[in-house]
């Protein structure tokens, strides 16, 4: 276990920016320490504002930490072998709008030193793939939101990257194109790739992690395997199955004359996401 | 691209506005004015192509956020400042290249039809150079990499293209000046020399690259001149261009 690679791994990372007024600071990660394990999809899930695409920064080099550390197979986001098994998808596609699809592929994939021949093939491959067939010789600057996020999908896989950091994925994207990104995600993890998934929606993304890690103003919650976050994130918590409608009302009346509350519904890791950030907020209004 | 048009046309147009207004019989002193008058353009548009060229390369894509998916490619800040730097440079050499053409092919028309006219040769302090033009445009090439360079170093420093652009502008003005200031402070008081040592250092005299008068008569030019200008050139544009890359290699996206 403890000689397994991990594909990401952040260890104590914090960044702070300074505020206009001298001396004070705002603190966006907060000892944020997690690992990601190979071929796997991991969620990092917070409200807006919570420190995931400046995690994301970090990760790249695009933004150095303050304290602490980040390593991609073990090497500094500062080195171009890391980034280079990196393929990334940004939280605000602006791409070279004078370009056409074709081109801005071209010119990613010259970035990554691949060969012309291949280049060629994949660029065609990635744009079809993704949808953008009909569009891939027309000016960027002419694409739709959804048309540009494909187009970073297809930008963040050119290199064939072994990990991909999507920053809300399914933002901009209709509601068949959001179920495409899950099926996409999933096909990636066949593939032996690693997914690190930035998000705030939560249904879509509860059944395509393997892990997710909740953040709320820098900090990590909570983590951990779905179901082991769901099951003892609330003890008090029980599910009834398999009795009828007479006995679960007994069950209920009994749990009412105890003393007890019984409320509807089942736990999922929208309630849990709520539950967490405003017990933070709330201790945070506490201290 | 569409300004690098207009200020093409601008140039080529004021240049004939130039031919045409030379109509009225000025000699062969004309020659001189037209020849003045296309350096003149050359050096004042080719510095507002520079300086904008380069704002627009290397801040405009920090400012669209098209940075972002280039730098997490495995590019380091220092190549893709070089290479920015490079197609700004290439764009400024387009622009002073298709300037020096227009120039000579005017001058080429004039001389014809001055020659034509009078029927006899130019008196040879007047006649042009036409070597001495080229070598005109590529020393302005050297000083326009320099002021690319000193813009590429505010760019990356900029958080706004206005100010990047201010700050080109202010570089090529005192850049120009240099040389009447240096003179100016080595007659005032001594206590000034350390800081008016260090920043006559630190500032190029871009007016050393005006090789204007080497275009006429049959004055030959200095080689060790041009090859002194081209070394001077590198090491300034160098030195700005490493110092934008510090700046931009510790800059957050
Ligand atoms: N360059 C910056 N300078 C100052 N503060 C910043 C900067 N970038 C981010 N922040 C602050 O850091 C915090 C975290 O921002 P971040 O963009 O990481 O949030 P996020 O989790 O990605 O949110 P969202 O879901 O809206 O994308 C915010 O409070 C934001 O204001
Ligand atoms: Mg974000």
């Amino acid at each position: 276990m403890a000689n397994e690679v991990q594909a990401i791994e952040l260890e104590g990372l914090t960044k702070d920016f300074s505020l206009a007024e001298r001396g004070k600071y705002l603190r966006a990660v907060d000892h944020l320490t997690l690992s990601i394990r190979e071929n796997s999809v991991y969620g990092l899930l917070g409200p807006n504002g919570s420190g995931k695409s400046t995690t994301i920064r970090m990760l790249l080099g695009l933004s150095k930490p303050s304290a602490g550390s980040a390593s991609i197979f073990g090497l500094s986001p500062d080195s171009r072998e890391a980034r280079s098994r990196i393929g990334y998808l940004p939280d605000a596609p602006y791409y070279h709008s004078f370009l056409s699809g074709r081109e801005l592929m071209r010119f990613f994939g010259t970035l990554l030193g691949i060969k012309k021949r291949l280049l060629e093939e994949r660029i065609v491959e990635l744009l079809v793939r993704f949808g953008l067939e009909d569009a891939m010789d027309r000016k960027v600057g002419t694409y739709s939101k959804g048309m540009l996020q494909r187009l970073g999908f297809a930008q963040a896989l050119v290199g064939d990257p072994d990990i991909l950091i999507l920053d809300e994925p399914t933002a901009g994207v209709d509601p068949v194109g959001a179920a495409e990104v899950g099926e996409f995600v999933v096909s990636l993890k066949k593939q032996g790739k690693t997914v690190l998934l930035c998000s705030h929606l939560l249904t879509q993304v509860q059944d395509l992690c393997d892990h997710v890690g909740i953040l709320n103003r820098g900090r990590l919650l909570a983590h951990g395997k779905i179901e082991d976050l769901l099951g003892d994130g609330d003890d008090s918590a029980l599910e009834l199955d398999g009795l009828d409608e007479r006995e679960r009302q007994e069950v209920v009346s009994f749990a009412r004359e105890r003393g007890g509350r019984v409320r509807p519904g089942r736990n999922d890791l929208e309630d849990l996401f709520r539950r967490l950030v405003r017990e933070d907020s709330n201790q945070e209004e506490g201290e | 691209m569409r300004l690098f048009l207009l200020l093409l046309v601008t140039g080529v147009v004021s240049l004939a506005g130039g031919l045409y207004f030379q109509e009225f019989n000025l000699g062969s002193g004309e020659l001189r004015f037209i020849a003045d008058f296309g350096f003149g353009a050359m050096t004042l548009f080719g510095s507002i192509v520079a300086v904008v060229a380069t704002v627009q390369l290397i801040f405009g894509e920090i400012e669209h956020r098209t940075v972002l998916p280039i730098l997490a490619k495995p590019v380091s800040r220092g190549e893709f400042l070089l290479g920015k730097l490079i197609g700004a440079w290439g764009t400024v050499c387009c622009f002073v290249g298709m300037l020096a053409l227009a120039l000579i092919l005017a001058l080429w028309i004039r001389e014809s039809q001055i020659i034509a006219r009078s029927g006899s040769e130019i008196a040879s302090e007047d006649s042009i150079n036409y070597l001495g033009v080229l070598l005109f445009a590529a020393m302005q090439c050297m000083r326009l990499m320099v002021l690319a360079c000193i813009t590429a170093f505010f760019s990356s420093y900029a958080s706004s293209s206005m100010f990047a652009v201010f700050m080109g502008f202010f570089a090529w003005i005192i850049g120009q000046l240099r040389g009447v200031l240096v003179e100016q402070w080595n007659q005032g008081e001594a206590s000034l020399f350390s800081v008016s040592g260090f920043l006559s250092l630190i500032v190029p005299d871009l007016r050393l690259f005006d090789l204007g008068a080497a275009a006429f008569g049959a004055s030959s030019f200095d080689g060790g001149q041009v090859v002194g200008l081209v070394l001077y050139a590198g090491v300034y544009a160098t030195l700005y261009g490493c110092l934008a890359a510090l700046v931009l290699k510790n800059r957050e996206f």
